[in-house]
């Protein structure tokens, strides 16, 4: 190799290294808006779940399924889906996700939901889904007995709650998100 | 005509890895060539018969409403390649009517085979959604996977099927 | 801001302009390593003579460190960059295809354009069969819509899928390159004399 290729070589290694160190530049999304695809999968439901087929999904222990509940820090700890992790949408527009995980994003009646999904639709996420019809819905299975009942304490978010006595309280009259 | 040597690919590459950053830096695209000759082949299509290029959904893409199938980024980048190959063809003295290929192989063999190779790569670009600047070239750049995918099956199968054209390249 | 265009410093015919001369510059470089030359191009395909994988790879690395650190600079909103999005199956099958007339034809879309203003007739038949299997496409493609569209993945990065930092995939990608380079070297010396002077 010639010596200037050399000294290209040596500065790309460099360059790579402190790459490496930093990580991440600024900001590094990308929003695409493939509308087509989007109308597609929204009309066809194949990104809502029920219920019944999220308590089967944990029953069942599907990999890396991740249950991302998206209200308020107080109103997880009185009551959330077992094994839901709390985010807020800020949140979780930031965080990395792996495109091997299964995201089920739940809200109060699905309204949140929805829209925290359409902001990760649009950067490239196609492994998100949302529970149809919120918590509601699942409050109603697990009276019916399909569905677990929900958990007080935090599974996976390591989050210590104060000691709090498991309350079931769906306030129908609040806004649904 | 004496011709200079080639250059260092090494620099040659980063002659045109800096080519590929000015348009993303400038446009926020990359490169880019079978998309141009796809807009050449639409308008060809539109020319012969416009209501099944406008009816197509793949000649669609390539003929804005109301404007030309021409004035697009593409065709104008590739327009550039031409002038661009040819200044650099007169620089080095390398500009000469021939026809490149093996020592071994015939003319007419040898067109044959640039013809359905041609033909084979163009069909192959259009499925990939690109060629080796828009796709391996412009999509490496930015990680896509789908870009690293065609630029491994592109050198996989050339080696693979490199066998049996052997003969219109290097003999025997 | 970069890039200067999305941020309306310049408008449309600008920006064609900009495509001519950063074509001219590619139609350049590519020349100038040789790739209007069908007979160097495949040679890389039996082993002799690897400028394809060298230019290549260095031009991607070179791009792929420039973005990453202007980025960093905050020069350039990477945000707007559109990173191609990925069909996984029909890029592979039409990769396989691309890679099979590639080594046969001798040339891909941007070099058989070079090659075709500097002289080489094969370049010009090439680059009619090109346009004649890009026909060909467009005239099947009611039968291939549904494959073409398949497998979409959206925006699929490799540093997403694999989980890992951006810079830490550029990092790697790197290094394979730079290996890649000195494989390539240590190969072409073994060869070194059966080939004509670079």
């Amino acid at each position: 190799m010639k010596s200037p290729v050399k000294y290209l070589a040596i500065v790309a290694l460099l360059a790579a290294l402190l790459a490496l160190l930093v990580q991440n530049p600024k900001e590094r999304r990308r929003v695409s808006l493939a509308l087509a695809e989007l109308a597609r999968i929204i009309e066809s439901e194949e990104d809502h779940v029920t219920a019944d087929e999220l308590a089967s999904m944990l029953k069942e222990g599907i990999g890396r399924l991740r249950v991302i509940d998206l209200r308020d820090s107080l109103s997880y700890l009185q009551y959330h889906i077992p094994t839901a992790e709390r985010h807020s949408i800020p949140e979780l527009v930031e965080m990395p996700l792996r495109t091997t995980d299964t995201l089920v994003l739940y809200s109060e009646g699905g309204v949140h939901a929805a829209q925290a999904w359409m902001l990760l639709a649009v950067q490239g996420h196609r492994n998100v889904m949302t529970l149809k019809g919120g918590l509601l819905a699942w409050m109603e299975r697990s009276e019916q007995g399909s569905a677990p009942p929900l958990r007080s304490r935090p599974d996976s978010t390591g989050v210590k709650p104060p000691a709090r006595k498991f309350e079931r309280k769906p306030e129908k009259t609040r806004e649904t998100c | 005509m004496t011709q200079t040597r080639y250059m260092n690919p090494y620099l040659a590459g980063v002659g045109l890895g800096l080519v590929l950053l000015a348009a993303y830096v400038l446009m926020g695209r990359g490169l880019g060539a079978s998309g141009a000759f796809t807009s050449v082949v639409a308008a060809g299509v539109n020319t012969v018969a416009p209501m099944h290029a406008r009816s197509s959904a793949f000649y669609k893409e390539y003929l804005p409403e109301n404007a030309s199938p021409f004035k697009d980024w593409l065709v104008f980048e590739v327009a550039g390649v031409i002038v661009g190959g040819l200044i650099s063809g007169l620089l080095a003295g390398r500009v000469k009517r021939s026809i490149d290929r093996g020592p071994q192989i015939s003319v007419s063999m040898r067109l044959t085979f640039a013809f359905a190779g041609g033909a084979i790569m163009g069909f192959g670009s259009k499925l990939a959604r690109g060629c080796t600047s828009g796709q391996a070239l412009t999509g490496g750049a930015v990680l896509s996977v789908g870009s690293w995918t065609f630029m491994l099956a592109v050198f996989a199968a050339a080696y693979a099927f490199a066998y049996f054209v052997k003969k219109q390249w290097v003999g025997g | 801001m970069a890039p200067f265009y999305q941020f309306g410093f310049f408008g449309e015919e600008t920006g064609l302009s900009f495509a001519f001369v950063i074509g001219i510059g590619f139609g350049y470089f590519l020349e100038r390593a040789g790739f209007g030359s069908s007979t160097k191009l495949a040679a890389q395909f039996y082993g002799r003579d690897l400028t394809v994988f060298k230019v290549m790879f260095t031009a991607i690395i070179t791009a792929m460190l420039g973005l990453f650190w202007l980025a960093w600079m905050g020069i350039l909103d990477l945000s707007r960059i559109s990173v191609l999005p990925t069909y996984f199956v029909p890029q592979l099958v039409g990769g396989l295809i691309f890679g099979i007339g590639f080594v046969m034809g001798g040339y891909c879309p941007g070099t058989c354009a070079v090659a075709s203003v500097t002289g080489k007739m094969d370049g010009w038949v090439h680059l009619v069969g090109m346009m004649v299997g890009i026909l060909t496409f467009g005239e099947l493609y009611p039968v291939l819509d549904i494959f073409y569209n398949s497998s979409a993945m959206g925006e699929l990065s490799l540093d997403t899928l694999l989980g890992i930092p951006y810079g830490t995939a550029v990092f790697l990608l790197v290094v394979l390159a730079l290996a890649g380079f000195y494989l390539a070297e240590t190969i072409e010396r073994r060869l070194a004399p059966m080939k004509p002077g670079s």
